[in-house]
């Protein structure tokens, strides 16, 4: 055991519970991640085509970007609720070793945040030159994972803490790591293909509309789909080769869990890519959930193998929580319940139906 | 600890800490309050058919949105950045104890996100029943969200009879969680109160600027009113150390109140001019308004920081990071995996001192508050430390140490005050 390690805290719950919490919440927040980043670049593709039929699904897109930002935020809250909690001992460290790059993910988001909500409101007012504007912001939303990567593999990179003793300011990146580009490229492929198979949602929907808009939308979701997904795969093989042979090992077949979510992981986007030629954003989309799954399975296989005689799950010590836990449990039921609801009344058509020609809104919104 | 720390000495990891806060409590309590003043506003122009009032509330919910999402949701995640890299054993603590509420909060949080998003997009949409109930949503989670974040904050400054790790709930609902409660109700009234007056003040609408301040200024002045007997229920509730800090033995606390009197009485005499003459309430006003509210909370922030002193959480975790159950003659460095054992001094200013203290930077400089102290007075204020200033944590270490981080800091003194 490296000395370096933290003495880990009690778990409030047991090993597979508060996993399979992280594994809940955390694929979430990758396919809104991925949804934003990916629909970001989409908008500022076709912003730079400035085709007619670009230019009307341009703001259709970007009405979509501050809401996948806040979900996004929101999902990554409890992602790093749940892995502090299980993983702690090591994920501190790994982000006070890179301090200034960790703290300014904060001020990175906020302007992106900022940028995509002004993006949307200035519509109509076209104040603010919207290339520039979704350059920078593509940017910002390019770094921060970055940034997430480098912690991420900091905390299995126990050789690269020792860096602290030369560097204690906190501007340690895990450059160095061959895993680090690979797994990095990794996320942000699959993030284009998920804000392509977003815009190819979007289509579907605004084909009721306006069909030619809608097929355009399709088409060239679908399109950016399968090109990243195939591409997934070369950049798949390559973070594979990366990884440390023991660890390559592990899911190559040394470890049973391992080979199963890789060969179903292979088989998922195979079936993906046949989806996406079949023009089925919808199977392509319950198949991408599935994935997203799959390879969260994957990962922290991968970790807990990084990790090998670092620290055992089975051996933390655990004090139950159960009123805790019982409270947890009967807020996310009701939250549940409440968010449907919402979601629903949120997709109900308006009530404000225009009884006169003379009427204005407000007076319509009086009428309610 | 062993953990690392985090060293950039001109900044110091509390500046850090402070300012993400001081951005975020004032932000959202906003959060908390703004709700509730959405839905009083869309009812009153609902009843009355008031079409400007109308307006002016889809305006302001679009102004909320922006400004509790973008500005409220990520500095409250910057905090958590933030107190992960200056505090990582007591933030460790906090999250064991209380992740399970901590995980309720953040799917009142994804309510409180969702919910505000559905209410402005269905402004002219749904009946007024059914968005007047969106609203109430947004009130209830953001309230609700205050609830358990506030069980969390006080735990960390009054823990009661220290409950076992497993139980929570007597660690939660704690001495002073419902004074705060009610003391942060009032709180985000009054700052969301501040919002609304400043947003009205910058509308072209005069007649509905006056009628809207009015309205403020009366929800200001209960705000205030309520929030008197709250202070004086919180300060009761105080364990007699803190207590004596509060009352004028922690001079950041002295100089923390003496914001906090004026700003209050600046907010009292403008609600009551909001109510008696609310025309005479302009822009400049409406800013100072602002000002003396986010002078006010971060004065109360301020003073609950400083009362928690020399504690991160009290009883168990000093503000240094170190555990209080620690033997204070055991040797620091041998024990500490993190430390480099070429600079001692260094390195027991870093583990002991920086988490307050900067090295020549703007905060609570040691070099100025050491000032004209040579190696052995130094050395000597060293060991008594806990006992001259009872606010900050005892040295830990053997007496070589203690000498060291003397000798060291004398050298700093030398070399910072060459020209």
């Amino acid at each position: 055991m490296n000395v370096l390690v933290p003495t880990a805290e009690a778990l409030p719950a047991g090993w597979p519970l508060l996993q399979g919490l992280l594994l809940l919440v955390f694929p979430l927040h990758l396919l809104a991640m991925n949804g934003l980043l990916g629909t970001t670049a989409v908008v500022l593709l076709i912003r730079r085509r400035n085709r007619p039929l670009d230019r009307a699904l341009a703001p259709r897109l970007t009405a979509s970007l501050p809401i996948l930002m806040a979900l996004t935020i929101n999902l990554g809250v409890a992602s790093l609720l749940f892995s502090q909690t299980l993983h702690g001992q090591f994920f501190y460290p790994a982000a006070i070793l890179m301090g200034r790059y960790w703290l300014a993910i904060i001020p990175l988001l906020m302007t992106a945040y900022a940028g995509l909500y002004m993006l949307d409101a200035d519509r109509a007012a076209l104040r603010i030159r919207p290339l520039p504007a979704l350059c920078l912001i593509l940017a910002l939303l390019l770094t921060v994972p970055f940034f997430l990567t480098n912690q991420q593999t900091t905390m299995l990179d126990l050789t690269h803490w020792r860096a602290y003793f030369i560097e204690d300011g906190g501007s340690l990146l895990n450059l160095k790591d061959p895993t680090v580009w690979p797994r990095y490229l990794h996320f942000m492929v699959a993030a284009m293909a998920v804000g392509g198979l977003f815009t190819a949602l979007t289509g579907r929907r605004l084909g009721e509309h306006n069909p030619p808009l809608g097929a355009y939308a399709e088409r060239i979701g679908l399109r950016l789909f399968s090109r990243m997904t195939l591409l997934q795969f070369g950049i798949g093989i390559l973070f594979l080769w990366q990884l440390p042979q023991p660890v390559r090992w592990f899911i190559l077949g040394g470890n049973l869990t391992g080979g199963l979510l890789l060969v179903t992981a292979v088989g998922i986007a195979l079936a993906m890519l046949a989806c996406a030629v079949q023009r089925l954003p919808g199977l392509c989309t319950f198949l991408l959930v599935m994935q997203v799954f799959v390879m969260s399975g994957l990962r922290e296989v991968v970790r807990h193998a990084s990790l090998a005689g670092q620290f055992l799950p089975a051996d933390m010590p655990v004090l139950w929580q159960n009123g805790a836990l019982l409270l947890f449990a009967t807020v996310l039921l009701a939250g549940t319940a409440v968010l449907v609801w919402l979601t629903r009344q949120a997709m109900r058509p308006p009530a404000t139906a225009v009884i006169s020609e003379t009427e204005s809104e407000d007076d319509r919104a009086m009428r309610l | 600890m062993n953990y690392p720390v985090w060293y950039i000495p001109s900044i110091g990891g509390g500046t850090i800490i402070a300012t993400i806060a001081i951005i975020h409590v004032f932000i959202s309590h906003f959060a908390v309050g703004g709700g509730f003043w959405l839905v009083l506003l869309e009812g009153c122009a609902r009843h009355r058919r008031d079409r400007p009032l109308y307006r002016f509330t889809r305006n302001f919910a679009r102004f909320f949105l922006f400004a509790t999402l973008v500005c409220g949701a990520l500095t409250g995640v910057g905090i958590w950045f933030a107190i992960s890299l200056v505090q990582p054993s007591g933030t460790s603590a906090l999250i064991h104890r209380f992740v399970f509420v901590w995980a309720a909060e953040w799917v009142l949080f994804l309510v409180e996100i969702v919910s505000i998003i559905v209410y402005l997009h269905t402004f002219d949409r749904l009946s007024s029943r059914r968005h007047l109930a969106i609203g109430g949503i947004y009130c209830a989670a953001s309230w609700l969200s205050l609830f358990a974040i506030n069980g969390i904050i006080t735990f960390m400054l009054t823990p009661g009879v220290v409950a076992r790790q497993g139980e929570v709930f007597s660690a939660f609902f704690n001495p002073t969680f419902f004074p705060s409660l009610l003391l942060r109700t009032c709180l985000a009234i009054l700052l969301s109160g501040l919002f609304v007056t400043a947003v009205a003040a910058f509308s072209k609408d005069r007649p509905l600027a006056r009628r809207l301040i009015r309205i403020a200024g009366a929800g200001c002045l209960v705000a205030l009113g309520a929030a008197l007997p709250a202070v004086f229920w919180y300060l009761k509730n105080l364990p007699a150390p803190v207590r004596t800090l509060v009352e004028g033995a922690s001079p950041t606390i002295v100089r923390s109140l003496a914001v906090a009197r004026p700003a209050a009485a600046i907010l009292s005499v403008g609600a009551l001019l909001a109510l008696w003459r609310p025309g005479r309430i302009g822009k400049p006003a409406a800013m100072i308004g602002l000002a003396a509210g986010l002078l006010l909370m971060g004065s109360f922030e301020w003073t609950r920081e400083a009362a928690r002193r020399p504690y991160v959480l009290q009883g168990s975790i000093y503000s240094n990071g170190q555990r209080a159950d620690r033997p204070l003659k055991e040797p620091f460095l041998s024990s500490t995996p993190w430390s480099k054992s070429t600079e001692p001094g260094r390195e027991l200013f870093k583990f002991q001192c920086y988490a307050c203290h900067t090295l020549g930077g703007i905060n609570n400089d040691i070099l100025q508050r050491t000032q004209g102290m040579d190696a052995p007075a130094l050395e000597a204020y060293i060991s008594q430390l806990h006992a001259i200033r009872p606010f900050m944590p005892p040295f830990i270490g053997s007496p070589d140490e203690r000498r060291d981080l003397a000798v060291w800091l004398a050298n700093q003194q030398r070399s910072g005050s060459k020209p």
